[in-house]
C-alpha cells in the first residue's frame, strides 16, 4: 500500500521528473531575451499580488460586516464566482467589459479579478477563527474599528497576509492563460516564452531551459508557502467591531464583471457567427472533442482521489503532497509532449492526463486530506475488527466520501470544459470549443467568443452534474 | 495469563516534539486470561498509548505479546484478533446499529448461522433489539455503547480491549452500563482488558488491576 501511495506520487511528480530527465538539453535564451521578460514576470505578479490582497482585505471587512447567516453565506460563495468558472470565461467577461487593449493593465486587471475574491474568503475566515473572541472582548470594552484593525488584526496577521501575498504571487507568476491572451507582443510572461519556443520557434531546447528557469523560481515560492499547523480558536461568525459594509461592494466587483460581461455581446453574437465561414463544419468535432476531455478529467480524478483514499497517506508521504504545487498548465503540457509525441485522438486524452495532473494536487491539500484524515479513526476500528484493508476501504471509506469524490470529479470535469492553455501546448489544431473560442477572443470577435462561453458553461455544467448525480445516486442507495 | 514483553515507546522521538519527553517503558506485564484486568491511571499516564500499542495501531518493534503459544505482537492488527470498544465507540456513521454488528462478523468471517444465533443472544443480553435499524448517528449514548460491545463481542475476540468505555456517558447512566458490560462479559467467557482512570469502574468490573504512571507500571 505504500508503494501505491509512493507512485501516485511520482505520478504526480512526472512533469519535473520529465523536465530533469532532459536535463542535458537544456539551454538558456541568451540573458538579453529572458531577463526582461523575466522582470515582466514578476512585476506583473507582483502588482496583481498587492492589489489583490488590497481587495481582498477589503473585501473581508466586508464579509465581515453581515450578520444574517443566509447573506454571509450567499455572499461567500458569489465572491467566489471567478474561481468556479473556468479562467476562459473570466478573460472573456473582462474583456468585454474593459476593452483597453492588451498589456499588463489587462494582465493584473484579469489576475485582480480572479484572485480578490478567494483572498477575501480566506483573511475573512482567518479573522474570525483567530481573532473572534478577541473583537468581541474589544467591541465589549468599546474599542473603535480603527484601533482594534491596527493594534490587532494587522499586527496578528501580518505573517498570515504576507503568506496569501506570496501564494498570489506564486499562481500569478506560474499563470499561462490570462498573459497568453491578454500579454501582446509587448508584454511576454516566462509561461507565455516556453510556449512560443515551443509552437512557434520550435525550438524545445530553449523551452526545456526556460521551463527548469521557472520551475525553480516556482518551487522556491512554494517552499516558503509550505502548509503550517496553527492553532484554531473559537469561531465567530459575526464581527460587527471589524466588519465594514462598504467593503462589500468593493468585494462584489470581480464576481459582477465575471456574471455581466458573459451577458454583454450576446445580441450581437448571432450575427457575428454567421459571418465566420466554415464555422458550423467543425460543431459536432469540437463538442465532442470538449466531452472526451472533460469526461477522461473526471474519471481520472476520481480515480486518483480514490487511490489516495485507499493508501491513506501518512508521515512523509502526506507531509510531501501536501507540500506540493502542481507545475503550470505550459510544464505539465510540454512534459507530456516530451514524452508521448502522437496526436490525434490520443491528444484529447493527454489533455485530459494534463488537466488531472494539475488539478488533483490542488484538491489534496484542499479537500481531500481532510476528508481522508476524518476517517483515520475509522479505519483503524475496522481493522482491529479484522477487516482487510480492501474491505474497509469499500465498506467504511468509500460510502462516506464518494459522494465528495464524484462532485470533485465533476468540478474537475466542469474546469475541462473551459481548458484551452494545456489544449494550446499539447495540439497540434483546434480540438476543442475552449481552443476555437480562444481563437475567436484572440481575433477580437468578443460576441462569438462570448456565445461560445455560454456553451460552454452549459456543457461544463452536464457533464459535471453527471458524475455529481452519479454520487448522488450512490450515496442515497447506500443509505437506504 | 498473557505476558507482554518489552512495551519501550519514545514518543519525543516519534512525534519530533523537543517539547514532549512521553516514554512508555514496560518490560514486563501479565495480563490474566480470565476475567477482567483493569489498567488504571489517571489522564496523561499513558493508558491509551498502551491500548494502542496492543492493538498494534502504533509501531513498537521490539514488544512481544505471548498468548497461548502465540505472539500476538509479531501479527498484523486484524489478525490478533481482538475485541475492541473506544472511548467515543466509533460507530461508523454510515451504517445502522445491525450493520455495524455484521461488519465485524464478516470481517472474522464467521458462518452465517453462528452469526444469528450470537446476534440473537447480544440482543438479549445487551437490550439491542429496539436501535438495530438504526443509522448509528441516531443512537443515543448508552444505545452506541451496546451496540459498539456487541460489535466487538460478535467475532470472539481471544481478548476484549476496552478504553474508558463508560466515559462518553451521563454519571445516572453509568451504573446501568457497568452492570450490562459486566453481565455480557461474563457470560461471553472472554478476558477483558478495561483502560480506566475511574475508581468506580474498578469497584464494579475488575478482578485485576494495575497501577500506569508517567508510562511506567508500577
Amino acid at each position: 500500500m505504500k508503494a501505491l501511495g509512493w507512485s501516485v506520487l511520482l505520478l504526480l511528480l512526472t512533469p519535473f521528473i520529465i523536465l530533469v530527465c532532459y536535463a542535458k538539453a537544456w539551454s538558456v535564451p541568451s540573458p538579453s531575451i529572458y531577463l526582461p521578460v523575466l522582470a515582466f514576470t514578476v512585476l506583473q505578479a507582483g502588482v496583481s499580488a498587492i492589489l489583490s490582497l488590497v481587495l481582498g482585505v477589503v473585501g473581508a471587512l466586508g464579509l465581515l460586516s453581515l450578520t444574517d447567516g443566509k447573506a454571509q453565506k450567499f455572499a461567500r460563495l458569489f465572491v467566489l464566482v471567478p474561481n468556479v468558472v473556468p479562467t476562459l470565461m473570466v478573460i472573456l467577461a473582462s474583456m468585454n467589459v474593459w476593452q483597453a487593449g492588451r498589456g499588463l493593465g489587462a494582465i493584473v486587471f484579469v489576475h485582480v479579478i480572479l484572485n480578490a475574491g478567494l483572498v477575501a474568503t480566506v483573511v475573512a475566515g482567518l479573522i474570525s477563527s483567530k481573532l473572534g473572541s478577541m473583537a468581541e472582548l474589544a467591541h465589549v470594552e468599546g474599542a473603535s474599528r480603527t484601533r482594534f484593525l491596527s493594534k490587532v488584526v494587522i499586527p496578528l496577521l501580518r505573517n498570515d497576509l504576507l503568506r496569501i501575498g506570496l501564494f498570489v504571487f506564486t499562481l500569478c507568476m506560474a499563470s499561462f492563460a490570462v498573459p497568453l491572451v491578454l500579454g501582446g507582443s509587448r508584454a511576454t510572461t516566462m509561461e507565455v516564452l516556453i510556449y512560443e519556443r515551443i509552437r512557434l520557434s520550435l525550438d524545445w531546447s530553449q523551452a526545456l531551459g526556460l521551463a527548469g528557469l521557472q520551475t525553480m523560481v516556482v518551487l522556491i515560492l512554494a517552499w516558503f508557502l509550505r502548509s503550517h499547523n496553527e492553532e484554531q480558536m473559537r469561531n465567530v461568525s459575526s464581527l460587527p467591531l471589524v466588519g465594514w459594509a462598504p467593503g462589500l461592494h468593493a468585494i462584489f466587483f470581480p464576481s459582477m464583471i465575471v456574471v455581466f460581461g458573459l451577458m454583454m455581446r450576446l445580441p450581437q453574437a448571432y450575427t457575428e457567427m454567421k459571418s465566420i465561414s466554415g464555422f458550423a463544419g467543425d460543431w459536432s468535432r469540437l463538442v465532442l472533442g470538449s466531452f472526451i476531455v472533460s469526461f477522461v478529467t473526471g474519471l481520472l480524478t476520481a480515480f486518483l482521489l480514490l487511490i489516495l483514499l485507499y493508501v491513506r497517506p501518512q508521515g512523509t508521504l502526506r507531509r510531501l503532497l501536501l507540500g506540493y504545487v502542481a507545475p503550470s498548465s505550459v510544464l505539465v503540457g510540454f512534459s507530456i509532449l516530451l514524452l508521448w509525441r502522437t496526436g490525434g485522438v490520443a491528444s484529447l486524452v493527454k489533455i485530459a492526463i494534463g488537466l488531472t495532473l494539475i488539478t488533483v494536487p490542488a484538491f489534496y491539500r484542499l479537500y481531500w486530506d481532510a476528508t481522508i484524515s476524518s476517517l483515520t479513526t475509522q479505519a483503524s476500528v475496522a481493522r482491529t475488527l479484522g477487516a482487510s484493508t480492501w474491505k474497509t476501504m469499500w465498506s467504511i471509506l468509500v460510502p462516506q466520501t464518494w459522494e465528495q469524490c464524484m462532485f470533485l470529479a465533476g468540478l474537475a470535469a466542469f474546469w475541462a470544459w473551459g481548458d484551452f492553455a494545456l489544449s494550446a501546448v499539447i495540439g497540434e489544431n483546434t480540438l476543442t470549443l475552449a481552443m476555437l473560442t480562444h481563437a475567436l477572443a484572440s481575433s477580437y470577435r468578443l460576441a462569438s467568443a462570448t456565445a461560445l462561453a455560454w456553451i460552454l458553461i452549459l456543457g461544463g455544467s452536464l457533464t459535471f452534474l453527471i458524475f455529481w448525480g452519479a454520487g448522488r445516486v450512490y450515496s442515497t442507495r447506500s443509505r437506504s | 495469563m498473557s505476558t507482554v514483553r518489552d512495551l519501550v515507546r519514545d514518543y519525543s522521538i516519534s512525534s519530533g516534539d523537543s517539547n514532549g519527553d512521553f516514554k512508555l517503558e514496560i518490560p514486563l506485564w501479565e495480563i490474566s486470561d480470565s476475567g477482567v484486568t483493569a489498567l488504571w491511571g489517571p489522564s496523561g499516564a499513558g493508558k491509551t498509548s498502551v491500548f494502542r500499542c496492543l492493538l498494534g495501531l502504533e509501531e513498537v518493534p521490539e514488544m512481544k505479546w505471548e498468548y497461548q503459544g502465540a505472539d500476538l505482537a509479531s501479527l498484523p492488527t486484524p489478525e490478533r484478533r481482538l475485541g475492541v470498544v473506544f472511548q467515543n465507540y466509533e460507530l461508523f456513521p454510515h451504517m445502522t446499529a445491525a450493520e455495524n454488528i455484521l461488519f465485524a462478523a464478516q470481517s472474522r468471517k464467521i458462518p452465517v448461522e453462528e452469526f444469528k444465533a450470537r446476534m440473537k443472544e447480544l440482543a438479549a443480553s445487551l437490550q439491542l433489539e429496539s436501535c438495530f435499524d438504526r443509522r448509528a448517528s441516531l443512537l443515543s449514548g448508552g444505545e452506541r455503547q451496546r451496540v459498539a460491545l456487541a460489535r466487538a463481542l460478535i467475532g470472539k475476540p481471544r481478548i476484549l480491549l476496552l478504553d474508558e468505555p463508560f466515559a462518553a456517558l451521563d454519571s445516572d447512566l453509568r451504573k446501568e452500563a457497568r452492570a450490562l458490560v459486566k453481565s455480557a462479559i461474563t457470560s461471553a467467557g472472554i478476558p477483558t482488558l478495561l483502560i480506566t482512570h475511574d475508581r468506580e469502574d474498578l469497584d464494579a468490573l475488575a478482578n485485576h488491576v494495575r497501577e500506569i504512571r508517567n508510562g511506567k507500571l508500577i
